[in-house]
């Protein structure tokens, strides 16, 4: 922005004044009091807000107090009794940047006013440096509002990851159950294929061994075959003969066979019956020698004997027994018989007995009678005793201690004497207690009742002794033996005569074992009577039997007979066969068993050619045993389902080989996974790094905006130099005061510089500001290098000259000096 | 002799270690190598030994060519072979047995700090980019799992602002980078 022009209608003393600019250095002349710094102020009030020094530019003969500026782009009507809505510039920043006065002081030494020092950071901030500092917190701002929602886009981005992960798993698992299915089928065919190879092994072992056996069969066969063949043409009896004749010769021979073994079986029947009966013949003369009989027709009279015998035997037995009924309590019967009153003595004696049991109870009575009568008085007697010592004593005691009573003294003898008789009294009743008891006693004791029973005048005691010694203690047992006794008598008497009877029945059965040379003496007699009669039963049973073989042996030997006419018959038939009329048994068995032989070795060799035919028609047909059958169909089945397998197996191969299991894209989706996760970690860090990173910046960008001085310093040091061609040490504030160092103190500048020096600083000081703050308004210079020598004034001039090709450049002068840098306007 | 070995889960591929896959089949490969050699007549009994990318025909024909006769038992192992953040045992015909094999183990860091000690066998996996000056530096004691990015300054500015940051603070220093060149911080 430049000023093209302006028109003063009144201010100060300057009227309707009217002053064209142009762009660039413009150099207005007017020598002094013709109204440059009225001018100047007329500019600095029109362009901002009023100032103090106002008033005093107020026109003292007219109303009209302003007038107008036009700007290359704006005119600005001013009239200064009128409030201002807004103003162009900041007038602090206007008067401090764009306005050099003549003696001016304040800045320098004060500093600037803040508002400047404020633009200046913020036109640091507005910088390239600011701006990417500024812009660097803007994008971690962003940054930081991002983040959660990039968190969560990644973990998106991962789980669909996962998912595709997922889907070439399935792949894996879908190959891994193929190859499974084909391993499986690899152990099924190895297993099949062994156990073929097995079953084949022993399918071929069996057949070359059932082949092997069959061809040595065939040749034992054969061999056999012509040996039995050797055999058939050795039997010469009967080779030449025709199948009818041979036919004929069998059936001879079977009967012939027949018929003799019949013979030998009758022959041998005959011969063991001929020997049982020899046996049984024997037998029976033995029997006859102990019967004492010659024939069996005597059997009969010996049985009856033997029965008489017997009976006799009985009749003896029981008589024997009767005879020797044992005579019980022999010793006591003995002694009964030697004592036959025993009883009555007995009697007597008992009587006695209880007649002395009367009396000594009688007696007993009257001694307790007695006792009790001596009791009672020598209680009395006790008591009246102690009683009477008693009274003595309390006498004695009285007397002692009451002598005054001395007659009880005598009561004291009197009762004491008493005392001693009764005293005396009581031992002679208790004396005579003991004598009754005694004599009572000794009554029992002695023989005077207890004797009764075993001592009486004729010694009875001595026969209940030995009746004791019987086992009989009283009378009602005696009288129970004694009855036993007289029973017994009677028996004997019996006895006796049994006993003439079974005499005269030994006598009897003597004469009758006589017969049988048997002693009636002999213990064993009865024993061998027994064993007459068991001989006698045998004999008969035996002679029975002898007779009944003797007739089977008879009609044996009859049918024998008959056979044997026979066989001569067929043997005159195989003489004829034979044609050998003096043919011999043997010659016919010979031929019997060579016809026997021959029929077996014809059957066998018809045998043996069927086998044989068999066999090779087996071999010929190739049909083997069932075992070696069902190998075969064993093997079939087998390689038919090792077959089935290898197609599954070649499917499932195929199948495996199409199948495409993508490692790389999985490895990839896995490396992608990872380094998503590694960034969604990062970015969690990265979160917490985020204040770090802001603080860091901002106070890179504060540090920056305050280097505004350092700058100014720089730029106000360049101009300054120039100037003054030399260097003058200046140090530059925060609110860029500036200060001088001289003796070692910072000083303000006005007192260390001369007027000139100070001016060109403050120049310098304005210029350099405009460089830090370009504001576009022009730079006016009122009169401030009056006082400046030619070579700085030149110096100044250059630094104008140049300014002014970027800014406009306002100089109200009153130096002529000035007409050599550009033309003057006068005022 | 019957041994039994366990959890070697071939080709299994650990989250976050990915990179160093061949590193950590190796590993296991080392196991199968080491046990062969110990014990050549064994026979074997590999539990859990499929992995979770493993393909059966690989798997099998790769113990085949350590082992002539091994069995592969479903179920759970009783022990663990595996040397990955493992010390790797075996069972020897009923009794565990140490192998003398050194583990690889698996670890992450968030902070520049856990990479001071050099930590041998051991894969690093960094949740932070590095640069690749100090990548190279610590590649040499280290297995590092990482992003690598440029951290140069363009510009004074950038210089002096990386200046700032501690040099450990990796991350940091990469996000700032980002911001510099006017790309995303988010990565």
């Amino acid at each position: 922005m430049w000023l093209k022009s302006f028109f003063i209608e009144g201010f100060g003393k300057l009227r309707a004044k009217e002053i064209h600019f142009s762009k660039g250095l413009n150099l207005l002349y007017g020598d002094n009091e013709t109204g440059k710094t009225s001018l100047a102020y007329f500019l600095l009030n029109g362009m901002s807000e009023p100032g103090k020094e106002l008033s005093r530019y107020k026109p003292w003969n007219t109303n009209e107090f302003g007038g107008r500026i036009e700007f290359n782009d704006r005119l600005i009507e001013v009239d200064f009794y009128k409030e201002l809505d807004s103003a162009l510039y900041k007038r602090k920043s206007l008067e401090t940047i764009s306005f050099l006065f003549e003696d001016e002081r304040l800045y320098i030494s004060d500093g600037v006013d803040g508002s400047i020092v404020a633009n200046l950071k913020h036109k640091m901030e507005k910088t390239d440096t600011g701006r990417r500092l500024s812009l660097l917190i803007e994008r971690l701002n962003t940054a930081e509002l991002e983040m959660p929602t990039t968190n969560s886009t990644i973990k998106k981005e991962i789980l669909v990851l996962e998912k595709e992960i997922d889907s070439f798993h399935d792949q894996y698992t879908g190959y891994n159950d193929l190859c499974k299915k084909k391993i499986g089928l690899e152990k099924i065919l190895k297993g099949e294929t062994s156990r073929i190879k097995e079953i084949e092994s022993s399918l071929n072992q069996e057949r070359d061994q059932h082949i092997r056996g069959m061809k040595l069969d065939f040749s034992e066969f054969n061999a056999k075959l012509k040996h039995i063949r050797s055999e058939i043409d050795q039997l010469d009896l009967v080779k030449g003969n025709s199948a009818e004749s041979t036919e004929k010769a069998r059936r001879l021979s079977e009967e012939y066979q027949k018929l003799q073994a019949s013979e030998k079986n009758l022959s041998r029947l005959i011969g063991g019956l001929n020997a049982e009966l020899t046996e049984s013949n024997e037998k029976i003369k033995g029997y006859f020698k102990i019967l004492n009989i010659d024939d069996s027709d005597e059997l009969e009279t010996v049985h009856v004997k033997v029965r008489n015998l017997s009976f006799l035997k009985k009749l003896h037995a029981v008589k024997q027994s009767n005879s020797n009924d044992n005579i019980q309590d022999g010793a006591l019967w003995k002694f009964f018989s030697e004592n036959e009153d025993i009883l009555e003595r007995a009697e007597r004696l008992e009587n006695r007995t209880e007649k002395e049991n009367s009396q000594f109870d009688q007696e007993a009575g009257d001694a307790r009678l007695r006792i009790k009568s001596v009791d009672s008085n020598a209680a009395t007697t006790k008591y009246i005793c102690i009683a009477s010592f008693a009274l003595a004593v309390i006498c004695a005691v009285i007397s002692f201690t009451k002598s005054e009573f001395f007659i009880v003294r005598y009561g004291t003898v009197f009762f004491f004497v008493i005392g001693l008789i009764y005293l005396f009294l009581w031992s002679r009743l208790k004396r005579d207690r003991s004598s009754i008891y005694k004599t009572l006693l000794d009554n029992y004791s002695t023989d005077k009742y207890s004797t009764s029973y075993t001592t009486d005048d004729n010694g009875t005691s001595q026969i209940w002794k030995t009746l004791n010694e019987f086992g009989i203690g009283n009378l009602g047992e005696l009288r129970k033996k004694y009855i036993e006794y007289i029973q017994y008598r009677e028996k004997q008497e019996s006895n006796s005569q049994r006993l003439e009877q079974y005499r005269e029945l030994e006598l009897e059965m003597e004469d009758a074992l006589s017969e049988f040379n048997l002693d009636i003496d002999d213990p064993s007699v009865e024993s061998q009577i027994g064993n007459i009669e068991k001989i006698l039963n045998e004999t008969q049973v035996t002679v029975a039997s002898s007779k009944t073989l003797d007739k089977q042996v008879k009609a044996l030997k009859k049918d024998q007979k008959e056979q044997l006419d026979q066989i001569r018959t067929l043997q005159s038939k195989f003489a004829a066969m034979l044609r050998k009329p003096d043919a011999s048994l043997e010659d016919i068995n010979d031929y019997c068993k060579s016809l026997e032989q021959y029929r077996d070795l014809q059957n066998k060799e018809a045998g043996m050619l069927n086998e044989l035919n068999r066999a090779e028609n087996n071999m010929k047909s190739g049909r083997f045993p069932e075992s070696i059958n069902r190998l075969v169909f064993a093997v079939t089945k087998g390689k038919e389902s090792l077959e089935q397998s290898k197609n599954e197996l070649g499917e499932v191969d195929a199948e495996l080989k199409g199948m495409k299991v993508e490692k790389q894209s999985v490895l990839k989706l896995l490396e992608k996974r990872d380094s998503l996760t590694r960034r969604l970690k990062t970015l969690k860090a990265s979160m917490g790094k985020i204040g770090t990173i802001r603080r860091i910046i901002k106070q890179q960008r504060l540090n920056y905006v305050t280097t505004y001085g350092k700058e100014f310093k720089d730029e106000f040091s360049r101009i300054l130099s120039k100037i003054l061609n030399r260097d003058l040490p200046v140090f530059v504030e925060d609110n860029l005061t500036l200060r001088l160092p001289a003796d070692g103190k910072l000083r303000i500048p006005e007192d260390s510089l001369s007027s000139a020096t100070f001016d060109q600083l403050l120049f310098a000081y304005k210029v350099a500001l405009y460089k830090l703050l370009p504001d576009g308004a022009p730079f006016i210079i009122d009169n401030a290098f009056i006082r400046y020598d030619d070579a700085r004034l030149s110096n100044v001039m250059n630094i104008i000259l140049e300014e002014s090709e970027t800014r406009q450049i306002i100089i109200l002068t009153s130096d002529k000096r000035l007409q050599a840098y550009g033309n003057f306007v006068y005022m | 002799m019957d041994i039994i070995i366990g959890k070697l889960k071939l080709f299994e591929v650990p989250q976050g270690f990915v990179q160093f896959r061949k590193q950590i089949h190796d590993a296991k490969l080392g196991v199968l190598y080491n046990v062969s050699k110990r014990y050549p007549d064994a026979d074997f009994s590999f539990y859990e030994v499929y992995g979770k990318w493993s393909l059966l025909d690989e798997t099998n024909k790769l113990l085949s060519s350590f082992f002539d006769d091994f069995d592969i038992v479903e179920g759970q192992s009783p022990i663990n072979s595996s040397p990955i953040d493992n010390h790797p045992k075996i069972i020897v015909d009923g009794n565990p047995v140490d192998l003398e094999y050194g583990e690889l183990r698996l670890i992450t860091a968030d902070t520049f700090d856990e990479l001071e000690q050099p930590r041998p066998n051991t894969v690093t996996a960094l949740n932070f980019p590095i640069t690749e000056d100090a990548y190279l530096k610590l590649k040499e004691t280290h297995m590092l799992i990482t992003d690598i990015e440029e951290v140069i300054p363009e510009s004074l500015l950038g210089k002096e602002l990386l200046g700032n940051i501690d040099k450990e603070d990796m991350l940091s220093q990469v996000l700032l980078s980002r911001l510099l060149r006017g790309k995303s911080i988010c990565g």
